[in-house]
């Protein structure tokens, strides 16, 4: 992929961009809290990685990943320092329209994912809860609930496909042949 | 690191909760950015990290087993309500965290000293690498003790980093959070306040707790309005505020 994106192949690019956009995006929101500098994040990071590729400065495919992340980091820090700036700098009341719409989108998200979990059977609510907000391995889960680690193991995994199903989260739409 | 070890050691639960050290965050960073499976476990883990934790009150009250029809026989009333009870308790937390019950139609009407207990607020700042101002670090070294309990030993720090970043919201909601746990409730209530009446990430849980300071003090009216306010702004805590305020209708 790395010599097709080199030689300029549109499609090589689009393969390259499906697979690390959502990686980008999930890393900067997490980082930033905030989805309008997260998608900043994802175009410049994107841009970054691909003029890289395209100019030879990624020495193997198998690095690639690595860099990205690199690049994403740095990006992230970026704004880290930009946000303690703009503290001292505030807006005027009634100035955040474009945070407004963006709280909008997480709403509705955040509802949808509520739809979701209540779908789920109670066990295997209680099987994610305990491990997200108690910290609890599958083996102290198990201790907890009266079940074997394995069967808390099936039942972690089973409430996240469901999960993922449910959203409709992204598929693996299969690896750019680089990585 | 490998998909094993992810799952294994709760890797992204810990991640989401900004608890995974420094370098096995790197660590991990790196493998969901080569790995799709893992990849495709953190989108759902971020899809559902809020609400799920939003949900806390309510999954923890749920029976998680069904009960054996081999074991006992009893009214079909009674042996629903002793599995509730046991398995209800299996999923309370063992630590500080202990959610008042939620209260069913067969349970006994809670007291408004009962239902205004205070579970203390989860903590999960994000995870920033790089430069940190005063005010973060003043705000991470206190919610150390936070987490270790130490609720009225974290205040002063807490204080310290609003001072140093009038702005920081997440140090004035755990600020009232600890006020709250630590048993000023006057000072909790207009730190909540202040954090409830913004638009943070922390304003919804901030109303949750302020509606808990007001039941305290046994300002009844006051609580169920910041619980309506809750519940018509239809959040995270749409349901337990909803759940909240018929208990409170209701107790003696």
């Amino acid at each position: 992929m790395s010599t097709k994106i080199r030689a300029g192949e549109p499609a090589a690019e689009e393969a390259f961009v499906r697979f690390f956009e959502r990686r980008i995006r999930a890393f900067a929101t997490i980082h930033l809290r905030d989805a309008a500098w997260a998608d900043e994040v994802v175009q410049e990071t994107l841009w970054a990685a691909i003029r890289a590729v395209r100019e030879n400065r990624v020495d193997r495919p198998g690095q690639l990943p690595a860099f990205v992340w690199g690049a994403a980091r740095n990006q992230v820090n970026d704004r880290i320092r930009s946000k303690a700036r703009e503290r001292t700098d505030q807006l005027a009341d009634g100035m955040d329209f474009p945070r407004k719409a963006v709280e909008h989108d997480e709403f509705e998200r955040r509802r949808a994912a509520r739809q979701a979990i209540d779908m789920l059977e109670p066990p295997e609510r209680a099987v994610l809860l305990l491990g997200l907000v108690d910290d609890l391995r599958a083996e102290e889960i198990a201790e907890r609930l009266g079940l074997t680690p394995e069967t808390v193991r099936q039942r972690k995994s089973r409430a996240l496909k469901k999960l993922a199903a449910i959203l409709g989260r992204p598929s693996q739409a299969g690896r750019p042949e680089l990585l | 690191m490998n998909c094993e070890t992810v799952e294994r050691d709760n890797i992204i639960e810990r991640y989401l909760a900004g608890t995974l050290p420094p370098e096995l965050r790197d660590e991990w960073e790196q493998h969901y950015f080569a790995c799709d499976a893992c990849m495709e476990k953190l989108e759902t883990w971020q899809a559902i990290e809020r609400p799920l934790r939003g949900m806390e009150r309510e999954i923890r009250a749920e029976p998680v087993r069904r009960p054996s029809r081999k074991v006992v026989w009893l009214p079909i009333g009674i042996a629903a309500a002793v599995v509730a009870a046991v398995l209800g308790a299996r999923l309370a937390p063992t630590s500080k965290s202990v959610p008042p019950p939620v209260a069913t139609t067969e349970r006994p009407r809670a007291s408004i000293a009962e239902l205004a207990q205070v579970t203390p607020p989860a903590y999960r700042m994000p995870v920033e690498r790089g430069i940190q101002t005063e005010s973060e670090r003043q705000f991470h070294a206190a919610m150390r003790k936070y987490t270790a309990g130490d609720y009225a030993g974290a205040i002063p720090g807490l204080r310290t980093a609003i001072e140093a970043d009038r702005s920081n919201d997440a140090a004035r909601f755990f600020l009232g959070a600890c006020e709250l746990l630590s048993g000023d409730n006057a000072a909790a209530t207009e730190d909540l306040k202040a954090v409830a009446g913004g638009s943070s990430p922390f304003a919804e849980e901030a109303r949750w707790n302020l509606s808990q300071a007001y039941l305290k003090a046994n300002r009844r009216e006051d609580a169920l309005a910041e619980l309506a306010k809750i519940a018509a702004a239809g959040g995270d805590f749409e349901r337990q505020a909803v759940e909240q305020m018929t208990r409170i209708k209701i107790a003696p």
